[in-house]
């Protein structure tokens, strides 16, 4: 024990009480020696490192050990710890470097989803690659590297499966006006979840159940503005409405047109659709005929303005979708309209 | 011989068009608005690059590259944009202007990456009528706009 405690030297109080607490395996005077960290991911990270401290003391590696310590103590303050990179690392093994590496990159990955939803096996994880950069330098351990490189594996695999990283999700977001409305999630697997607040995200795991999970700001801002960076812009709809049994084009009606057809002009790639409506006094036939000869003049109308008519999608519907429900028979002004919508 | 080259790209790129473009009118559901990058529309296994003003059938596969996208609006006002490596297939498509008791339906499949769906008129006629599948999950839409993401790897698929 004294031994131990010369070993290290200049080492902080909480190493030497750590080592001396490992070695004779007294886990409360590890608790006392090192502050608290309130973020789960630290926490278990400042547990990670300590066990591995603990291991390198059990084998007498006492350089390890502290360099172990220190480590958790870094996780344990307000100290940013990120996986150490290779370079750091003298390792002559080419192949082993470069398996490094590629657990490094495929670690960094983690962090973003894994931090906040496995912090645990993340933390795992990322002791576990600084354990395996450790043995693979000094090269003459195959189990131990084995060791530290299976742990790695093993947090990966469940920060990937606990955070939801291999799963398919879907978000609410929020749209035009704030308005917030509602998906269903379901597994293939079976399961569903109905998702109808802003940011409420599912998650569905390879033949899982669903699972609710709150996105982070980030995770969310990130692939949220991605995938919404080209949307095209929202459909409008212009009104046109008519006398009674008529087709002219009052003043009113040739601003909407106007109107319809600046939109028009400019968007990418515009459709113009035509959809043209009459009232319900009349008979169904007359009413059809009438809506046809609404949509020819708002067509013509467009056409005047400056519309091109390769982007015409023109329809006449009668008296059938009235805008505003009444009896057969009676006439509506609300329903005397052609809805020009443009996209 | 540089006329001949004109000629041949030209002759190319109008069969590279005409895979994308539908003559019909009846037969496309989705118009291109907006491309970044490199974006390609598959349709009947032949790929050519998706462009503005494109559109597209029931059956086509939207492909984008990295740090690219597309963005697409349906006959009913649904608009999609499709982010980078993505590939999003239109799956079934039904919806007729004016038409308030006519069939609605909407079925996407998000086959990789991530893609976000502002809902139109098919959702507002029937909700639910608008589906969007990713390789484990499907996601049935009341009317909403919402981000639909697969993180599956493409092997475990």
């Amino acid at each position: 024990m004294r031994k131990i405690s010369r070993a290290l030297g200049l080492a902080a109080i909480g190493s030497i009480v750590l080592l001396q607490a490992c070695t004779s395996q007294e886990q409360v005077a590890l608790q006392a020696a090192i502050p608290a960290y309130p973020e789960p991911y630290r926490a278990a990270l400042q547990d990670e490192f300590r066990v591995l401290a603990a291991r390198e003391a059990a084998q007498n590696d006492h350089l390890d050990a502290k360099r172990f310590m220190l480590r958790s103590e870094a996780a344990a303050r307000a100290v940013t710890i990120s996986p150490l990179p290779v370079d750091a690392y003298a390792i002559d093994d080419a192949a082993m470097r470069a398996d490094l590496e590629a657990a490094r990159a495929r670690l960094v990955l983690l962090f973003d989803g894994g931090r906040a939803r496995a912090p645990q096996a993340l933390a795992l994880a990322h002791a576990s690659y600084e354990c395996w950069l450790e043995e693979a330098e000094e090269g003459h351990q195959p189990a131990d590297i084995q060791w530290c490189r299976d742990r790695f594996l093993a947090g990966e695999a469940a920060t990937r499966l606990n955070a939801g990283l291999d799963a398919d999700w879907g978000v609410v977001l929020s749209g035009d006006g704030g308005h917030v409305g509602a998906i269903t999630l379901a597994s293939k697997a079976g399961g569903e979840t109905l998702l109808d607040t802003a940011a409420a995200a599912g998650f569905v795991n390879d033949g899982a159940d669903v699972r609710d999970a709150a996105m982070t700001a980030r995770e969310s801002s990130a692939v949220t503005s991605d995938a919404m960076r080209l949307m095209p812009a929202a459909a409008k709809m212009y009104a046109v409405y008519f006398p009674s049994s008529a087709a002219t084009l009052d003043s009113a009606a040739r601003q909407a047109i106007a109107a319809a057809a600046a939109d028009a002009a400019d968007r990418p790639a515009p459709d113009i659709e035509i959809l043209g409506f009459a009232d319900r006094a009349g008979d169904d036939r007359s009413n059809y005929q009438l809506s046809e000869r609404r949509v020819a003049a708002v067509r013509a109308a467009l056409l005047q303005a400056g519309a091109d008519e390769e982007n015409f999608l023109i329809y006449a519907r009668g008296e059938n979708a009235p805008a505003v429900a009444t009896p057969d028979g009676v006439a509506e002004a609300r329903n005397r309209r052609v809805e020009i919508t443009v996209r | 011989m540089r006329i001949v080259a004109i000629a041949a790209a030209v002759a190319i790129g109008m069969a590279a068009s005409s895979v994308a473009a539908v003559a019909a009118d009846s037969d496309w559901v989705a118009r291109v608005k907006r491309v970044a990058g490199e974006a390609y529309v598959e349709r009947d296994g032949v790929q050519a690059p998706l462009l503005v003003g494109d559109r597209l059938p029931a059956s086509a596969v939207i492909v984008t590259g990295p740090k690219s996208g597309a963005g697409l609006t349906f006959r009913d006002n649904t608009r999609v944009s499709v982010g980078a490596n993505a590939r999003l297939g239109l799956a079934d498509y039904a919806f007729v202007p004016g038409q308030p008791a006519g069939a609605a339906m909407l079925k996407a499949d998000l086959q990789n990456g991530a893609a976000a769906f502002v809902s139109g008129r098919i959702t507002e006629r029937q909700p639910g009528a608008m589906q969007v599948s990713t390789p484990a999950a499907v996601m049935g839409v009341r009317g909403t706009t919402f981000l639909a993401v697969t993180s599956t790897p493409l092997d475990r698929q």
